[in-house]
């Protein structure tokens, strides 16, 4: 086997979104995959993170303009809702198709 | 490693707005209240029955949204949830024919009764279902059988069987609270600070 023919094999790896692939990150991007929004509350509950880690990689996800941060107010109380952008759902489906073609032709001999 | 089921997980985030137990405790009061106020002929009763409504509707803004947060479901559980609609909404109607069938005819009233039994309860079931509200399909076998008895043996079968189907929708309503309270004690720092 060469080199070249090495680094093909490995090239869906490399292509992996490094931002998703993160453990934390993946189950946020996950969650908010499959609602329309959610505060921050039920982030925390769902994904049983801190709210320091939450904050730190829902900060991350932002600055990559994968999710959108806006302060509601709902029945007079303040809600941090988070719902991903179009660019954070399609990066999202991108990387759940990419994670599937990894694993495909590997095999045992 | 567990798979990452998306659809499961979205269901998971629905099914926790049940674990608080109110609608079970709802639907216990009400079923038992009404059995009571059959077997003792009190209007008081009827009031009790009803006391579920606020309880349920305070209990979801007071307690329940304050331990788990606030979601927006997709158009997909909005559209689960306006077939629930529907479903209830053709049931009346298919209720009040079925009973305008009682009065017009002679039939067997064993046979009706069993309709109407296995018909209220497979709503409940079918409601179950598109509400991923697992306890609701007991509580529609419940609520078929008390149908059923109150159909064939009147009273005190019926009403009795109502109140001990609202006792076991209250009693696991009120289990399932003080878990509910565990599993989500309120966070001591303000959550929303946190931006």
């Amino acid at each position: 086997m060469t080199n070249s023919e090495g680094s093909d094999d490995l090239e869906p790896i490399a292509d992996i979104d490094r931002l998703i692939h993160e453990p934390a990150r993946l189950m946020i991007l996950a969650h908010l995959y499959v609602v329309e929004s959610a505060d921050f509350l039920f982030l925390i509950r769902q994904t049983q993170l801190t709210a320091g880690n939450l904050s730190s990689h829902l900060r991350k996800l932002e600055d990559a303009d994968y999710i959108e941060i806006k302060k509601e107010f709902l029945d007079k109380k303040p809600h941090t809702m988070i719902s991903l952008t179009d660019e954070g759902r399609k990066a999202f489906k991108e990387y759940v198709e990419s994670m599937k073609h990894v694993f495909i032709g590997l095999s045992e001999k | 490693m567990k798979n990452i089921n998306l659809k499961e997980l979205e269901r998971k985030a629905f099914a926790s707005y049940f674990e608080d137990g109110l609608w079970d405790i709802f639907l216990g009061i009400f079923m038992a209240g009404m059995g009571i106020r059959s077997l003792t002929d009190n209007v008081v009763f009827t009031l009790l029955a009803m006391a579920g409504i606020p309880i349920l509707f305070l209990g979801k803004k007071a307690i329940t949204l304050p331990r788990i947060g606030y979601v927006k479901f997709s158009q997909t559980r909005k559209d689960k949830q306006m077939k629930v609609m529907w479903i209830l909404i053709v049931s009346v109607i298919a209720t009040l024919l079925l009973l305008s069938l009682i009065v017009s005819r002679q039939s067997p009233s064993v046979l009706i009764a069993t309709l109407m039994g296995i018909s209220f309860a497979g709503v409940l079931c079918v409601i179950a279902y598109y509400m991923d509200f697992r306890r609701l399909y007991l509580y529609g076998i419940l609520f078929g059988i008390t149908v059923w008895l109150t159909e064939v043996f009147g009273s005190p079968a019926g009403p009795l069987a109502s109140t001990i189907s609202g006792g076991i929708a209250l009693s696991i309503g009120l289990i399932q609270f003080i878990r509910f309270l565990h599993k989500y004690p309120n966070l001591e720092e303000s959550t929303d600070d946190q931006f």
